[in-house]
């Protein structure tokens, strides 16, 4: 606990409350956030902007990393597929942080108590860091795990581990349980085929979808709480 | 038709969907994450066919390979698409982005018809070529457009402005929405 004043009176309130509300609240102040919500046209387009950089996102991951645990292009090898999607990844996600921070602006102060906001800024940033510290490392390794590799991952699934066990309802996890489940199959059959890829990279590349996976359910999930 | 979705809107399915705290976020959820199967993979089959990326990558390997899980992405869209939709059917039935969503889609489709009958008919004389003939790649360009502005107009859907209590009665919008007569504008909510 700590403490914080309201005109000068002193009350019990929390370190968040005392030490990150007042950066929350000068962000909503501040002129560009202003702009956002006086403006009727920003959001909305910034939502359609969210959406479809989020499909090209799922385009480039699906390509480049279902190939690796099964249905793709079987004529191509999964490192020359994911250095081809690469630009799209990084375009779609430079798409996605713009006009995501336009629609965080709009409603700064709601998004502060929001848990799934916090929720996708965490898996967010443990999905980037996993794609492309570990699984693009993996890739182009062929499943060698180079301690660079193993330092993000770690990292990143610790993050993500944290976020899983600290901050989701029930239904989240099941969700989540299931999803595993699904790709656990994928990564298990993906096995038994001739020119399958070795199963470190097959984990990484699973892994890589349920994070984004992950990450865009509970983006989808802030406009519910 | 107006009254059909005015009894649909009355029987208690729909009124449990669209009132339960979790089910009907959990379709919402799924009818945007697959988007990301469904758009994601057509992009990269439409780009394919305008000759942008995968060059080496025959076409009839992309409709084997890719197009499945388009389709896949495809029904699951319209099976939580149909549910959000008998969930609050007035509403979407008075909304002017929805139903500019719904003639896209059936241009989509149309497209769709053309490249599958008369376009691929030749289809195996420029299979491999890194960039197709231009009536394919017209094809690409309307079949990528349409989708586009489909995933904008469903987007818009969420917003009220044109909403049948907000447009002139008279006017040609509140006909193209069908607004009910001013006295039971209350229903469409």
């Amino acid at each position: 606990m700590a403490t914080c004043y309201y005109e000068g009176e002193p009350y019990d309130c929390s370190f968040t409350d005392k030490y990150f509300l007042p950066i929350a609240d000068s962000i909503d102040q501040s002129t560009i956030a202003m702009a956002v919500k006086d403006s009727m046209l920003i959001v909305p387009w910034a939502g359609c902007f969210h959406l479809l950089s989020l499909a090209l996102l799922g385009g480039a991951i699906i390509m480049a990393d279902l190939r690796v645990i099964g249905p793709g292009l079987h004529s191509q090898s999964p490192q020359s597929l994911n250095r081809r999607m690469q630009p799209f990844l990084i375009a779609a996600l430079a798409v996605l942080v713009l006009s995501g921070v336009m629609l965080a602006l709009g409603e700064v102060m709601k998004l502060f108590y929001s848990p799934p906001y916090w929720v996708k800024m965490a898996t967010l940033v443990s999905a980037v860091l996993f794609t492309f510290g570990t699984r693009d490392s993996l890739i182009r390794n062929n499943g060698r795990l180079t301690p660079l590799a193993i330092v993000f991952g770690l990292v990143s699934l610790l993050l993500w581990g944290w976020v899983f066990i600290a901050l989701t309802s029930l239904l989240a996890r099941v969700a989540f349980l299931i999803m595993i489940a699904g790709l656990g199959i994928l990564v298990w059959l993906s096995g038994r085929s001739a020119d399958s890829m070795p199963l470190m990279a097959r984990l990484g590349s699973a892994t890589t979808i349920a994070l984004w996976m992950t990450t865009a359910v509970a983006g989808r999930w802030i406009a519910f709480w | 038709m107006r009254d059909f979705f005015l009894w649909m809107n009355e029987t208690p399915w729909s009124v449990a969907l669209r009132e339960s705290f979790y089910v009907w976020p959990i379709l919402e959820a799924s009818h945007v994450m697959t988007l990301m199967l469904f758009v994601g993979t057509i992009i990269m089959v439409d780009l394919r066919m305008l000759g942008l990326v995968y060059r080496n990558v025959p076409l009839s390997e992309m409709d084997r390979r890719i197009l499945p899980l388009t389709v896949a992405g495809f029904i699951l869209l319209v099976i939580t698409g149909l549910l959000l939709f008998y969930a609050k059917p007035l509403v979407y039935y008075h909304s002017l982005f929805f139903r500019l969503k719904i003639l896209l889609i059936v241009a989509a489709m149309i497209n769709i018809l053309v490249y599958h009958f008369r376009i691929q008919k030749d289809m195996a004389a420029w299979d491999s070529d890194p960039k197709p003939p231009r009536s394919a790649r017209i094809s690409a360009a309307i079949s990528l457009s349409a989708w586009v502005f489909v995933v904008i107009t469903g987007r818009m859907i969420a917003y009220d402005w044109y909403n049948c209590e907000k447009l002139d009665p008279n006017g040609v919008m509140s006909a193209l929405a069908d607004c009910p007569p001013i006295e039971f504008a209350d229903v469409t909510e």
